[in-house]
């Protein structure tokens, strides 16, 4: 094969630029896990087992646990709270629709940080809703908002929701509406039109509204580090800890390195699964 | 067909949801105790403060500069990947596409966490440099796709229609192409420079002691407990963000329009 | 000037899909030149090889007597008329038109006297500074002609131009290409897989299938003289017999019989025969015995109720004229026709469409379902093709429907 110098000019920066600084950094990582720390921090001199050593201990399987349940529930309130969002998104017209988009589209572009600072101040004990409840009855005087699992979960709904209504949106979007005439008019009451017939059809939608949402909820510290307490310390809190109070980087790459491999395991089950599908439909033809 | 209710009291409870602690903070950052009392009344006096330190500005132009240059470089990198990637059907292009989207799933404290261990190992000193490198690094990923997803619905006629009527190759793409696509290049640049104002976790594992984001500060003000400040800068940011996304809403929205015209 | 633009031996593959196979075709200045074929005969490919988007494997494109074939599409003087058109989005209707001479920085004063005569040519004076997205399908179709034709070019090459447009705009417009035609006198290279549009607009016809140029010559020369089973059924409706030639006439005509007919089994119908010229469909003696393919279009038959007597094919005074008995079975009612199926012989799918104009309400023949019928036709209305060997057996007579029709 000749290479075509136009190809390779065309391709180039954008080629070097992702080997360099996502293809070769993601490899380091792992040859990172393999090396001695430095007691002033970074990475020491030579190699050393004890970073994956580290890996195998035990406080590490509740917060394994906690951080695919923290994220599971996120994830599915995600989908079921953007579901009808979306859905009424889809079906309206016009400047109402584009209202709606922009109303969405606004919290999905507003820094993490904003709503952080937002829910502090609502969440706080002298705040809005603080003071409501107390005045409720709903909470004593002692009862705190923050810092428990549950701001935990409700900030990763409040962050990560758009993420997940925007995918649906595009997806609901170009489903044909008149299918669920149709199937109403065989005979389907409402309910199975929906699950029959409109889940089925928007079902790449969920997937990639899910995993939009599963995996930054998986990376984002910041949530449990600003509203958590000590029970909601999830995995990558404990990336971030290695890294700047520890300032043990390979035990920290030992960790990132475990969290890449899980994620790389689950794609390409994935993958394998959907082509078994994809082999056995086709066998059935 | 009797339309179900749900889908709309969800969604005025979502709106809700979104927007009543948004608007809480802003209130509130125009407000202060009245001294000695228990009531509040209202005040600029955050927003004087935070407008007359010079640490806030010197953070907001630092942010400011590491956005242009991050949406700058991504958008070139990125234009020339999506039409490499349209172009050429070749293995190195699917490899090409691949690492494209690897960004697009990677967590982002692995993203951080790589490119950290990267320039250490590499004893880069982290700063600006390293930071705008970082978000070039996903925000190509994005721009990329803004622009391969305009590519999907480009009429290739219109290249020879061009050709067809005497423009040579580099006419053709001068008069015809980059007009063409113009409206996703620039809907790419405003998304990568939203993204780099935005971007917190990458930012904070390279940014080092020497460079501030606007987002890390807001972290600080958080960590540190200056509540007053930290809402005045939160509603300045979400001021821009609203302004930003509005401006760009609205122009694709226009776009949208008459392509259906 | 014969062979203005011409092509020798052009081939183009794709893969293993030979798309155009050797395909030599000579096109006159000034005409307009219809290629005529199903989807995927080679004809868009063959339209793309002369405007310079394809090259080809072999052969060479000659325009005027120069070789074009390595030339890339800008350098060329032909332009082409898209199938959706291609206008670019971006450009208002002016600026659609006035590109070609923008590319050649055309002084604007110049650009101004030159787009307008085209627009006033096309009738956009009124839309010159709207966006293209706005317009209309035959607005469109008209920008995209204007666009093509303000550079002068030698050929002008339109891609099914009409494909687009609805039935009734189909008509308008290919009146309208007519009459342009007829103003720049280019000559054109017309691309459609509509028979009534190729008869309609050209002056020659070239039919082709599978890659290859099955017939060309004039327009009534391709409808009445078909030299293959194929350009018979594509172009027009034709209704095919499979007959056994009997017996050579003194008078040239031959005889021949069709087997399976039922009632009149033993009819012989007549035919012109090979040496008498017009309907000369192949060039090989015949032989008494030989097998060969009797073909009749729906419209040449005349549908008449029987009579108490069954006439048989012969001589009736001086004329011969062929007779067929049959049931009908089916009549579609189209306002300025009626199509009869007429089933013959002893099969139950044996059926053969009769046509015929409905000119008055006075000549309504009152025919009836499930009722004898009887069609004759004259002698020269008809022709023989040889058998072709690669259709295998055909079977008695067959009638092409076109797609959507109801069948027989």
């Amino acid at each position: 094969m000749t290479f075509r110098w136009k190809e390779g000019l065309l391709t180039l920066p954008s080629l070097g630029m992702l080997v360099g600084l996502v293809g070769v950094p993601t490899l380091v990582i792992f040859i990172t896990a393999f090396c001695a720390s430095s007691p002033t921090g970074g990475v020491g001199q030579g190699w050393s087992f004890r970073a994956i050593e580290s890996l195998f201990q035990w406080m590490y399987v509740p917060i394994i646990i906690k951080t695919l349940l923290y994220s599971a529930i996120a994830t599915l309130l995600c989908i079921l709270i953007g579901l009808p969002v979306a859905y009424l998104m889809a079906r309206c017209q016009g400047r109402l629709r584009n209202i709606l988009v922009l109303a969405i589209v606004i919290p999905f572009w507003t820094n993490m940080l904003v709503h952080l600072s937002a829910w502090k101040m609502v969440l706080h004990p002298n705040g809005a809703f603080g003071k409501l409840l107390l005045y409720l009855g709903v909470i004593g005087p002692n009862d705190l908002l923050l810092y428990n699992p549950q701001a935990v979960i409700l900030l990763f709904v409040y962050i990560f929701l758009p993420f997940a209504i925007i995918p649906l949106y595009a997806t609901i979007e170009k489903f044909d509406f008149r299918l669920l005439e149709s199937a109403r008019d065989l005979g389907a009451t409402s309910w199975q039109a929906l699950s029959q017939v409109f889940l089925p059809g928007i079902w790449s939608g969920i997937l990639s509204a899910s995993i939009l949402v599963f995996v930054p909820v998986l990376g984002c510290y910041v949530v449990p580090e600003l509203v958590g307490d000590a029970n909601s310390v999830l995995y990558s809190n404990k990336i971030a800890q290695r890294t700047f109070q520890d300032r043990n980087l390979p035990e920290a790459a030992a960790l990132s390195s475990a969290l890449l491999v899980g994620m790389m395991v689950v794609g390409l089950g994935y993958l394998y699964w959907e082509r078994a599908k994809r082999r056995q439909e086709e066998g059935h033809e | 067909m009797k339309p179900s209710r749900i889908p709309l009291l969800t969604t005025i409870f979502v709106l809700l949801f979104f927007y009543v602690p948004l608007l809480l903070m802003v209130v509130q950052s125009f407000q202060c105790r009245v001294p000695g009392m228990d009531a509040r009344q209202w005040t600029l006096k955050w927003y004087d403060q935070i407008f007359h330190d010079p640490r806030v500005l010197e953070v907001s132009l630092n942010t400011l500069v590491i956005g242009l240059s991050a949406a700058v470089l991504s958008t070139i990198l990125g234009t020339l990947a999506a039409l490499a990637i349209y172009r050429y059907r070749s293995r190195l292009q699917s490899f090409h596409a691949g690492l494209l989207y690897v960004p697009l799933v990677l967590p982002e404290i692995l993203m951080g966490i790589s490119l950290l261990v990267c320039f250490s190992a590499l004893g880069i000193e982290l700063g600006r440099g390293t930071v705008i490198a970082a978000h070039v690094a996903f925000c190509t990923s994005y721009v990329a796709i803004v622009i391969m997803t305009s590519l999907q619905g480009f009429d290739y006629t219109l290249v020879e229609a061009a050709r067809d009527l005497g423009a040579t190759s580099w006419q053709t793409n001068g008069r015809i192409v980059l007009p063409l696509l113009f409206p996703a290049i620039a809907a790419g640049a405003l998304l990568a420079f939203t993204l780099s104002l935005d971007d917190f976790i990458v930012t904070f594992f390279v940014s080092g002691k020497g460079c501030t984001t606007l987002p890390v500060y807001i972290y600080s003000a958080i960590k540190h407990g200056r509540p007053e400040r930290m809402c005045a800068i939160s509603s300045a940011l979400l001021g821009v963000t609203f302004i930003l996304v509005t401006v760009s809403v609205l122009c694709m929205g226009n776009k949208v329009v008459e392509g259906k015209g | 000037m014969d062979d203005f633009l011409r092509f020798e031996n052009v081939v183009k593959s794709f893969g293993a899909n030979r798309a155009v196979d050797g395909v030599s075709l000579s096109i006159k200045k000034g005409e307009v030149f219809a290629l005529l074929g199903p989807s995927g005969c080679g004809k868009t490919t063959l339209l793309r090889v002369c405007a310079g988007f394809e090259m080809p494997d072999a052969g060479r494109v000659f325009i005027n007597g120069q070789d074009i074939t390595q030339l890339p599409p800008e350098k060329r003087p032909v332009h082409t008329v898209f199938q959706q058109y291609a206008l670019f989005p971006h450009l208002s209707v002016y600026e659609n038109i006035a590109f070609p001479l923008r590319l050649r920085h055309v002084p604007n004063a110049e650009v101004k006297k030159e787009v307008e005569k085209m627009l006033d040519m096309t009738e956009l004076t009124d839309h010159a500074g709207k966006k293209t997205t706005k317009l209309s399908g035959g607005q469109r179709q008209r920008v995209a002609i204007a666009r093509a034709l303000i550079n002068r070019p030698q050929v002008l090459l339109l891609d099914e131009p009409l494909a687009a447009l609805d039935l009734k705009l189909r008509q308008r417009m290919l009146a309208e290409l007519d009459w342009i035609h007829d103003e720049v006198g280019i000559t054109f290279l017309y691309v459609t897989h509509d028979q009534e549009e190729a008869l309609g607009i050209s002056d020659r016809i070239a039919v082709m299938h599978n890659g290859k140029i099955e017939q060309f010559g004039t327009s009534d020369g391709i409808y009445e003289n078909p030299r293959s089973r194929f350009v018979a059924s594509f172009v027009g409706r034709m209704n095919f017999f499979e007959a056994v030639v009997r017996q050579f006439l003194d008078n040239g005509n031959i005889l021949v019989q069709v087997p399976d007919t039922g009632v009149n089994s033993d009819a012989m119908f007549c035919v012109p025969a090979p040496t008498n010229g017009a309907k000369l469909a192949f060039g090989h003696r015949l032989a008494v015995g030989e097998k060969v393919l009797l073909c009749i279009r729906p419209e040449k038959f005349h549908i008449g109720a029987t009579g108490t007597e069954t006439p048989l094919s012969g001589y009736h005074g001086d004329v011969f004229r062929n007779y067929l008995t049959g049931r009908l079975e089916r009549e579609i009612y189209y306002g300025s026709e009626s199509r009869f199926f007429v089933e013959i012989g002893e099969h139950e799918d044996y059926s053969i469409m009769a046509t015929q104009l409905i000119y008055s309400r006075a000549n309504t023949s009152p025919l009836k379902l499930g009722e004898s019928v009887q069609l004759s036709w004259h002698v020269s209305d008809c022709l023989l093709l040889p058998m072709d060997e690669s259709q295998g057996e055909v079977m008695g007579a067959e009638l092409f429907t076109e797609e959507g029709e109801v069948g027989a």
